[in-house]
């Protein structure tokens, strides 16, 4: 069975619970594929999709405002980003738009883009409705789920979803193909610069 | 016991606290290390040949009296003991790994892949069921550590007791008293148990994990939900890091070791007797002796063996005994002997007393077997409590509740009947059971003493020889058969085992139906019952009500014969050891009883553990496990008498395919020459024997050893030597890591212990003995381990760029000449441009090592390691010859073109403003903790050992070990369940590296980022690094007001230079391996056919290779055309391409000289073409070295 690595950048406001999500992911079943990792900030798992096997290797970034400049060294080259918000917090679903924004300008071509309401085992304390998410979502044609990590809710169908999105054409290059693309596109960007 | 529990986080600091001087991460500290292995090496030599050795005499005299002396005169005082499996099975506990006994059936119906998996930490975190299933079923009833325990706890209160290093997993040795400091269990221990959630590790006590087992609950971590594991040692796990690191500590300040209990014959184990210094006194105590050098090894410095009986013996005493008997010996010489049997009775009543409480009333009688006085010669009262401790499943608190006759107390009940009294001898036993069904049986006492001393057997034969006897030893305490090395506490349990497993018998002891049907109401009519109730067939009726009521009546037996003492954990070692052959071997021909007779016996021997809860899942595989039981029957003559009673003495015709009888052959010299890989095929003389008389005890059976010696062992750390299979042998590689967890070589992995595993003095005498190495092939199993394949890929690299006029050599040497002249003329090329181009040089190197064709047949000689680590490794050695004499220029290149565009100017600016800030104004949670002083110092020594490193790989590995030290502060005083993420992690590094020397680490990041081998970018590596490259750009870039909200200019630029690099690389690699394979392929071509999808695809790839990498790089081309130039690009593109594929095609035709001078001019090309400013043309040299 073919192997695909595949990069999956994790971008959201400080607080969400990005690590949370991923640590769900990853240690709830008990794989062993899992590499241990040294920490949460980077993890693996491998799940299989149709006929291939998709490693997810996980990068999270910081979330914190004054880290935002260093997430594109985080993001490039990815094939994935999973933007998390807070569904109990305005604020976040708002810096997911930034991101999204920041996707589209600097982030790889064709990255797929998965919105995750988190926390959505507090539906009492719910400040973005799930329907204007859902359609913000649609019209960046971004993969929508509300997850919980803390009851395990949605967190493997985000990265179905994921696997399902990814295009089915780079099978052959792989990951290595897409990174071909964008080193392109790298080298011409610095040729615009100097 | 109290600190018991502190042990692993003592593990953790001592790991943490290890100094690791290969850390260093020069190859020239491991360099030494060998040179001083040769020395000891000759020296060995000529001590052991010549008899130079300047050893001095300790010991006055050669015999337990000797030692004992040499402990009264206080000049001993660092004693350390080595115990193994022996020292619990004197106590009587029954080994129930032995194929055949249905403990290892038992495992079919968990549908494992194979046996081994149940012990395979993979498959343990995806199926633990099994696992616990098992650890259920083999639950110890109680923990009476035996004489020999607490002789080492006397040992400790007398503070002589340096360490005790033990192979068993059973915790008898902290029952008894030796804790957490004093003990090194080499495999784990039921102890303490540990989530194995790697940012979690929970502990959990032992207590704990009964409760779940017996809840029969899949135990899970109460923090993360993870599963929580027993911390005995899987396959693929490492022996503790505290086994290597106490190792290092204790042997060379040792005095005398003391090795009880084990035959020496398991690495990492039995290496560690030659690490004590040369004059220490070694004392064995063990049933046989052990740990002998052979002759021929020693001659060749394999020595530290010991050696007893030599002219040259000088400090090694083998006393032949128990090794009760022995601690009793030398502690009554030592005039310790009233202290130690007070001991021992104190605590078994201390023991008994507590079970008893715990047992709440729950009355068990039994006729307690008649043992023969104890080795501590307890009073006779004593031993009746104790037995009736063992009685049962009563003896079991925790399964007290269930009221139920087993098995086991059933037999005992009636044991007048299948062991009558004295009436009974031999000749009538004989009479009574011929004509019974194979199996039936019954014991003999000895006229005069009343020992229990003949079992007859019936091997279902009508004629006079239709009865086999088999003579009883009692030693000590124990119940053994002679020629099996099997010990059991009473002969009811002896009777069981044997009517599960064959072992020293012909055929299975056949227990009647009958016995089953025994309710506790009428169990006391049992005892009337002679040997003619015994015998007699049950009426129809009775089986039929037999049959109805198993298997779920039928009790089971394995857990209780254990009671008496330790863990019967199959050990994965064992398993390891003996293969799965008993599972795989069955022979389909070896039906030779009648099926449904053979059915019926299977029921009535059917094990179920009392466990309610797991009952019904017991879906007893009735049919398997039969066979697989004649299967071994078919092994031994006997078991043909089954079915052909007329011709019994009819030599064996030739073994049906079975055989497995010899799996295990006896460590006896005689018949070492076999060894167990050869199971199968029994050489056709060796059946020949028993024909001969019906009478003929055991010990004339087949084979061929005076002693004969069961066929399973009583232990896998008794399990003799470690033979390999029979594997194609090559010169290039020596049979390689079957020893897996326990392997040095895995071990070598572990960077604490690369340099002085345990028998790392070895290491470098492979160069000596090759060809003989590979002859022994018990001993080349044990090096296999220690003859590194990197060590070896390195040296022939080295070799290789040594060797005057080789292409490699030439490349090297001008790389070298290249690099070092650049770099440092003004207005050259400067920083990451620069280290670009040293890292397409070295992937055009290491493309160009790729095609020797010596480096190839190594390479694919380690078919145990994927193609991604074969990568690494060839860089690695590539490294070592390419990259360490540019190391320093380079660095001090990056350095020069960091000042000139004055970042580290910023760095340090800023260095100063943000050093206050503590890590919530870094922008941490609150409660992630900091490195304290102590893990600070210890950051800062991994910083400067790094940046000592010149192998990017290298010092990647040691990125992340900071990064891991990182983690384990900030999670130290958290609260439970909380995951850190980037959004602590980040500030956390910050706030490290704020403390650190940010200069140095800028350069060494530099340095990381492009010479890294591009294939561990996307991993961990590649994240931690990049973690580690933007939190230093944060520092330099730091605003205190103003966030900076983009990245600048110049950290986008080299960002961009970078990750071009780095896709292109990918690529590259990616390529390379596609080679590979394409080479690997074309060699296994004739061997065999079945080929994927994809092989076949590179089948038809082989004859023109050419063409289809020039297709790949079509597709690579197309997808750059994806991007964003499309024509310019894909015209640019097409002249390299054509120049790809002829080195392509000169490159598949394995070692084409040409392709060599080729890519050497290439190389040339790639250093002299930096002249050319322009971009385009760099451009497009880098894409001519990446096709």
């Amino acid at each position: 069975m073919a192997l695909r690595e595949l990069k999956v950048c994790l971008l959201g406001d400080t607080g969400v619970g990005k690590s949370s999500i991923v640590w769900r992911f990853v240690e709830d079943s008990f794989d062993p594929n899992i590499n241990p990792t040294i920490g949460a900030s980077f993890m693996t798992k491998t799940v299989q999709y149709q006929n291939e096997l998709h490693k997810f290797l996980i990068w999270d970034t910081a979330g914190q405002e004054r880290f935002r400049a260093l997430a594109p060294m985080y993001y490039r080259g990815s094939a994935a980003a999973i933007i998390v918000y807070d569904i109990t917090k305005e604020e976040s679903f708002q810096t997911l738009k930034n991101w999204v924004k920041e996707l589209r300008q600097h982030g790889p071509p064709n990255i797929v883009v998965a919105i995750a309401g988190n926390k959505c085992d507090l539906a009492d304390a719910r400040e973005v409705p799930e329907k204007d998410a859902k359609d913000y979502a649609d019209s960046i044609h971004a993969i929508f789920v509300e997850t919980s990590a803390k009851n395990a809710i949605n967190i493997n169908e985000v990265f179905i979803e994921i696997s399902k999105r990814i295009p089915v054409a780079e099978a052959a290059g792989g990951t290595s193909g897409k990174g071909f693309k964008l080193g392109r596109q790298a080298s011409e960007s610095r040729r615009t610069c100097c | 016991m109290s600190d018991a529990s502190e042990l692993p986080k003592k593990e953790e600091e001592e790991e943490e606290v290890t100094p690791e001087p290969d850390e260093q991460s020069d190859d020239s500290s491991e360099e030494e290390a060998a040179g001083d292995t040769e020395m000891d090496f000759l020296r060995n030599l000529f001590s052991s040949t010549l008899g130079l050795g300047s050893a001095e005499k300790v010991l006055d005299d050669l015999t337990l009296e000797g030692i004992a002396q040499y402990i009264k005169s206080g000049k001993c005082k660092n004693i350390i003991c080595m115990v193994g499996a022996g020292i619990s099975t004197s106590a009587g506990i029954p080994d129930f790994r032995s194929p055949g006994t249905g403990l290892y059936a038992n495992l079919q119906k968990y549908n494992l892949p194979y046996p081994e998996a149940i012990f395979q930490i993979d498959y343990f975190k995806k199926h633990p069921e099994p696992f616990f299933a098992l650890a259920k079923e083999l639950y110890p009833g109680q923990f009476k550590p035996t004489v020999c325990h607490y002789f080492m706890k006397i040992l400790k209160e007398k503070g002589l007791l340096s360490r005790c290093y033990t192979q068993n997993i059973d915790t008898l040795e902290r029952v008894a008293g030796l804790e957490g400091e004093d003990l090194i269990e080499a495999h784990g221990t039921f102890y303490t148990s540990h989530c194995v959630s790697f940012c979690c590790r929970k502990e959990y006590s032992l207590d704990w994990m009964k409760d779940k087992i017996f809840s029969d609950d899949i135990p899970q971590c109460d923090k993360c939900s993870s599963l929580v594991k027993p911390d005995i040692v899987f396959f693929g796990e490492n022996l503790p890091v505290r086994f290597f690191t106490s190792m290092k500590m204790d042997f060379p300040r040792c005095d005398l070791l003391i090795v009880m209990g084990t035959s020496l014959q398991v690495q990492p184990f039995a290496g560690l007797v030659g690490r004590v210094s040369k004059s220490c006194p070694r004392l064995l105590i063990n049933m046989e002796k052990a740990g002998q050098a052979d002759p021929l090894l020693g001659l060749l410095g394999f020595g530290g063996g010991m050696d007893f009986d030599s002219d040259k013996a000088y400090r090694d005493v083998a006393h032949i005994s128990t090794c009760d008997d022995g601690c009793l010996a030398l502690a009554d010489l030592l005039g310790w002997k009233a202290e130690l049997e007070d001991l021992v009775k104190r605590e078994h009543a201390r023991i008994d007393s507590k079970d008893k409480k715990e047992k709440a009333g729950a009355e068990s009688k039994g006729a307690a077997a008649k043992g023969s006085s104890a080795t501590v010669a307890p009073e006779p009262k004593k031993e009746e409590a104790v037995h009736s401790q063992v009685n049962g499943t009563t003896a079991i608190p925790w399964r007290s509740s269930r009221r139920r006759l087993s098995l086991l107390e059933l037999l005992r009940s009636c044991q007048d009947a299948w062991c009558p009294g004295t009436p009974w001898n031999r000749e009538e036993a004989h009479v009574a059971l011929c004509g019974t069904p194979t199996g039936s049986f019954l014991v003999v006492r000895d006229a005069t003493t009343s020992q229990a001393s003949v079992l007859c057997v019936s091997a279902g034969g009508e004629e006079d020889d239709a009865v086999i006897d088999y003579t009883i030893k009692s030693v000590g305490t124990v119940f053994q058969l002679s020629g099996s090395r099997l010990c059991f506490a009473d002969l009811a349990q002896l009777v069981l085992f044997y009517s599960l497993t064959r072992d020293v018998l012909a055929v299975c002891l056949s227990i009647p139906h009958w016995i089953c049907s025994i309710s506790e109401k009428n169990k006391y009519s049992l005892s009337k019952l002679g040997p003619e109730t015994w015998l007699h067939k049950p009426s129809e009726q009775e089986t039929a009500e037999m049959t109805d009521r198993a298997p779920g009546n039928v009790m089971c037996s394995i857990q209780l014969t254990s009671t008496n003492g330790a863990l019967c954990i199959i050990n994965p070692l064992y398993l390891r050891e003996h293969g799965d052959d008993w599972l795989t071997n069955r022979a389909p021909s070896c039906a030779t009883q009648p099926s449904l007779y053979r059915g019926e016996r299977r029921l009535s021997t059917t094990r179920t553990w009392a466990g309610a809860g797991l009952q019904n899942k017991r879906a007893i595989s009735l049919d398997q496990e039969p066979s697989s039981a004649s299967t071994e029957s078919s092994g031994l003559t006997r078991a043909q008498s089954a079915d052909s009673p007329a011709c019994p003495l009819t030599p064996l015709t030739p073994a049906p395919p079975g055989g497995v009888v010899l799996r295990r052959l006896s460590r006896d010299s005689n018949s070492s020459l076999s060894h167990r890989a050869s199971s199968g095929s029994l050489p056709p003389s060796t059946p020949s024997t028993p024909g001969g008389s019906n009478r003929t005890s055991f010990e004339l059976q087949p084979h061929g050893s005076p002693v004969p010696q069961s066929p399973h062992r009583v232990s896998w750390i008794e399990d003799g030597v470690w033979l390999p299979p029979p594997r194609p042998s090559s010169l290039l590689q020596p049979p390689s890591t079957e020893l897996d967890s326990l392997s040095i070589s895995s071990i070598e992995e572990e960077q604490e212990s690369q340099t002085q595993c345990p028998a790392s003095h070895h290491q470098s005498a492979h160069w000596l003995a090759d060809k003989v190495m590979n002859r022994l092939s018990a001993v080349g199993q044990a090096l296999s381990g220690l003859v590194s394949q990197k060590k070896r890929l390195t040296n022939r690299v080295q070799e290789l760029s040594e060797r005057k006029g080789s292409g490699f050599a030439e490349a090297v040497k001008g790389f070298i000449e290249v690099t070092l002249k650049r770099g440092a003329e003004p207005g050259g090329v400067m920083g990451s441009e620069f280290l670009q181009e040293v890292r397409s040089s070295l992937t055009s190197l290491r493309e160009m090592l790729l095609d020797y064709s010596d480096i190839q047949v190594l390479l694919d000689s380690m078919t145990d390691i994927n193609d991604s680590e074969i990568d690494s490794l060839v860089e690695l050695s590539l490294h070592k010859v390419a990259l360490k004499p540019v190391s320093a220029h380079l660095y001090s290149c990056i350095r020069s073109s960091r000042i000139e565009d004055g970042s580290f100017e910023r760095l340090q600016k800023n260095l100063t403003v943000l050093e206050k800030k503590e890590m919530e104004e870094l922008g941490g949670s609150a409660e992630v903790g900091v490195p304290d002083s102590v893990s600070l110092e210890r950051i800062q020594q991994r910083w400067t050992s790094m940046h000592e490193a010149y192998s990017p790989n290298k010092k990647v590995q040691i990125l992340l070990k900071v990064c891991k030290s990182i983690y384990l502060s900030m999670s130290a005083n958290s609260s439970s369940g909380s995951v850190f993420g980037a959004d602590d992690f980040l500030p956390c590094l910050t706030w490290v590296l704020l403390r650190s020397d940010v200069v140095t680490l800028q350069i060494d990041t530099d340095y990381m980022m492009e010479l890294l081998d591009p294939t561990q970018l996307q991993g961990e590596g590649g994240y931690y690094l990049t973690t580690l490259y933007a939190s230093l750009y944060y520092i330099s870039s730091f605003q205190p007001r103003l966030a900076a909200r983009q990245l600048s200019v110049e950290a986008q630029n080299s960002l961009n230079q970078w990750h071009r690099r780095r896709t292109l690389h990918c690529n590259q690699s990616r390529r390379s391996k596609n080679r590979r394979t394409i080479r690997r392929r074309e060699r296994e071509r004739g061997v065999q056919n079945s080929e994927t999808e994809r092989g076949s695809k590179d089948e038809s790839v082989r004859g023109k290779s050419a063409s289809v990498e020039s297709e790949e790089s079509q597709q690579q081309m197309e997808s750059s055309t994806d991007a964003l130039q499309p024509l310019e690009e894909e015209e640019k593109n097409k002249e390299p391409k054509t120049e790809e594929e002829s080195q392509v095609c000169s490159s598949a035709s394995d070692c084409n000289q040409e392709a060599m001078t080729e890519s050497k001019q290439e190389d040339g090309l790639s250093l002299c073409s930096e002249e050319e400013k322009d971009h385009r043309g760099v451009e497009q040299r880098e894409t001519v070295e990446l096709i």
